[in-house]
């Protein structure tokens, strides 16, 4: 190798090493402090709900010291525990993939739903949900032995995969990331059309069916449903975990990344493929939860200050579950002060409390934290 | 001596479904380990074209091209990446990241999956910072670095990839003009010191003229040749590569001038830099500088400090300034140059 016979004359520079260790350990402490808080509000959310039940006997119940059947281990365990897996999960899928999104396109405002997944998915419910009682959804209903929720999540898995196939099928044939972001925003509209229409025709019954599917929720997923929803977001976070350094390469556009070796359609399909398969599975099961794609990309390079993925891609997934499992937190607040009250929908939650946080910490970090 | 890369009837181009643009074609170039190649050409002739091309990031129409003897059909990607290391024309802005930490990138194809940096990894990434001069910036954000320094430390990332051929689109765009002779310089001593075989396309005629081993010299007309930059001055192929109507190519000075119509003769007397400089001003105002002149030539003497006197039909003018001189002699030019 070449470099050996360079390397006696310019051995490493005490310079670089200064620089690597100051960035690792800055790493470290946002990680490690990830951690600890993703923790804390993994077990406040077990805690919290319309009935607060102490930590204690919340971690009591997890460890399996408390074995009694009452009515709070039930609630813990099958009402509370796959809520918060479920936000968990969600969090952390919605936040790798708007950061897949905001690498391989090149553009701040990317997120999970760029490529029309949330739009195709919506559409895949409102045809289900406007149209039930109708033929269309007993024709569906009945070839696939489905009723009412399940329904309502095939029908928009179905939507998610329609947008995902269309959009990769199409950008296979295009050159430009730009190019694409155009096609998925096109199908978006088109998608978002067929939806006004069926809004437009539907009875106020299933319109307020229609519109609570819209506000998002993570309390949807039992853990039958766990069966489908965790593996299939564990095997698209593994794809960001695995694809760090190709994200990297990606960082300097895909004109470099080819010249540096990467292969870049493989890669471009290959992120487009996991990124859409982590929304169009939180979509389906959770609804069209928004925010969390675009934001925690953007809050985890403020907080390390780099944009380097494989310390932004752990963060990310820490940082997704953080935020997700604290908005359920907030949503879920008004119901144990008032009894009664109900929960705030999930959407506002997020836009409403993440927003002002995320604009924050965009302006604290001056020097320009994106990849633009 | 093996060329490090070799085009055989390469032509380059676009292809549609429908078409195929066709911008350069028949091309047999070959640039060598240790050599310094120039890429000229005026606006919109493949330059660029050629140097995706080369690279393989445009699929080319037809013919070959060899890297190391090896087409470059036959490599792949990370096989490509060590042997070539580019600079394009567009310039990323990547914010949140070290220059360092960018230049490490330039070692992704030595990297095992998880893209681990090893100790020889940094080693080399030390060396390419240290090549480009680029240490004391090297913690710094890519984001707070001036143009000339960020193009630094692409080429930095280049060589980390510690490639044999390093192709650069037009590097010394958007830099000033130190910054230009600087970033030259450095290419000429890297292909020298570290062997490599540097294509480099650029506008800067001068300085390709006076740095390049070969000039690649696209002339209208879809032609490519290449050669030494005397001997394609002497054949009159690098007039003939910039023709246009108002400029002509003085092989003497290595450089075009503009081309005025009614050029008087004037005389400049006096010694070094003074005697350079009226002449320039003298040029510019439509004057040729002639060795010996009859009566109707303007005599110019300088002494130092750009203290001039100036004869013209028996009258004497004096000043001190350049600004004065400039301002007498066009009063001087003018009705002259109307009939």
């Amino acid at each position: 190798m070449k470099a050996t016979g360079r390397l006696a004359v310019h051995s490493g520079t005490h310079q670089g090493t200064v620089t690597r260790a100051r960035g690792r350990s800055r790493t470290f402490v946002v990680i490690a402090g990830l951690v600890i808080l993703l923790c804390a509000t993994f077990l406040t959310s077990l805690a919290i709900s319309s009935v607060w039940v102490p930590l204690a006997e919340v971690v009591a119940i997890l460890t399996g010291f408390d074995t009694e059947q009452t009515s709070v281990h039930v609630v813990i365990n099958d009402v509370r525990l796959p809520r918060s897996l479920t936000a968990l999960l969600a969090g952390a899928a919605l936040g790798i993939a708007g950061l897949q999104m905001q690498t391989l396109f090149r553009n701040p405002l990317a997120d999970p739903y760029a490529l029309g997944i949330a739009s195709g998915a919506s559409f895949g419910v409102a045809l289900v949900l406007l149209t039930s009682g109708t033929t269309i959804s007993g024709v569906f209903g009945s070839s696939l032995g489905l009723a009412g929720d399940a329904l309502v999540t095939a029908a928009s898995i179905a939507g998610a995969a329609l947008a995902i196939s269309v959009v990769l099928t199409l950008s296979n044939r295009v050159e430009s990331p730009a190019t694409v972001l155009i096609l998925g925003l096109m199908f978006g509209y088109a998608a978002q059309a067929f939806v006004t229409v069926l809004v437009a025709g539907a009875d106020p019954d299933k319109l307020q069916r229609w519109v609570a599917w819209g506000f998002g929720s993570f309390t949807g997923v039992t853990w039958s449903k766990m069966t489908i929803f965790a593996p299939l977001v564990v095997a698209g976070l593994a794809v960001s975990v695995l694809t760090t350094k190709q994200l990297n390469a990606l960082l300097l556009g895909e004109n470099y990344a080819g010249s540096m070796g990467l292969n870049v359609r493989r890669m471009r399909l290959l992120t487009m493929a996991g990124a859409s398969i982590l929304g169009g599975v939180v979509t389906a099961f959770c609804g069209p939860v928004a925010f969390l794609g675009v934001a925690i990309p953007h809050l985890c390079r403020g907080l390390l200050g780099t944009s380097d993925h494989r310390s932004l891609v752990p963060a990310t997934i820490l940082m997704g579950g953080i935020v997700a499992l604290t908005a359920q937190i907030l949503s879920v607040l008004p119901s144990l002060f008032w009894p009664g009250s109900g929960v705030f929908p999930l959407n506002a939650v997020t836009s409403l409390i993440g927003a002002p946080v995320v604009v924050i910490v965009l302006m604290r970090n001056r020097t320009g934290v994106f990849t633009g | 001596m093996s060329a490090a890369v070799r085009t055989v009837d390469l032509a380059v181009g676009y292809k549609t479904r429908s078409s195929r643009k066709v911008v350069l074609e028949n091309l047999n170039l070959s640039a060598h380990a240790g050599e310094l190649v120039c890429l000229l050409g005026t606006n919109g002739t493949g330059k660029s074209t050629l140097l995706r091309s080369l690279s393989k990031i445009q699929p080319s129409l037809s013919g070959r091209v060899e890297i190391q003897g090896v087409d470059v059909q036959q490599l792949s990607p990370i096989e490509l990446a060590r042997r070539v290391g580019v600079v394009l024309t567009e310039r990323p802005a990547v914010g949140a990241l070290t220059a360092r930490r960018m230049v490490e990138l330039g070692r992704y194809p030595y990297w095992d999956w998880s893209g681990r940096m090893r100790r020889i990894d940094h080693d080399v990434v030390d060396w390419a910072i240290e090549a480009v001069g680029g240490a004391p910036l090297a913690s710094r954000d890519t984001m707070s670095l001036s143009d000339g320094e960020r193009q630094r430390f692409m080429i930095a990332r280049a060589l980390a990839q510690e490639p044999a051929i390093l192709l650069l689109d037009e590097p010394t765009a958007f830099l000033d003009v130190p910054a230009r002779v600087e970033l030259m310089g450095l290419l000429r001593c890297l292909a020298r010191e570290e062997e490599l075989a540097i294509v480099v396309s650029t506008h800067d005629l001068d300085l390709a003229l006076r740095m390049a081993d070969t000039l690649w010299l696209v002339s209208p007309g879809n032609r490519l040749d290449s050669g030494a930059p005397e001997d394609l001055i002497l054949s009159g192929q690098l007039a003939d590569a910039f023709q246009a109507h108002a400029i002509r190519f003085q092989p003497e000075e290595r450089a075009f001038r503009l081309v005025t119509d009614a050029r008087r003769p004037a005389v400049v007397r006096g010694d070094g830099l003074n005697a350079v400089l009226a002449s320039a001003v003298l040029e510019r105002e439509g004057f040729e500088i002639v060795v010996s002149g009859g009566r109707e030539a303007v005599i110019v003497t300088v002494a130092s400090e750009g203290a001039w006197e100036l004869a013209f039909g028996g009258v004497h003018h004096a000043g001190t300034t350049f600004a004065s001189l400039a301002q007498l002699v066009r009063t001087l030019a003018a009705p002259n140059l109307r009939n």
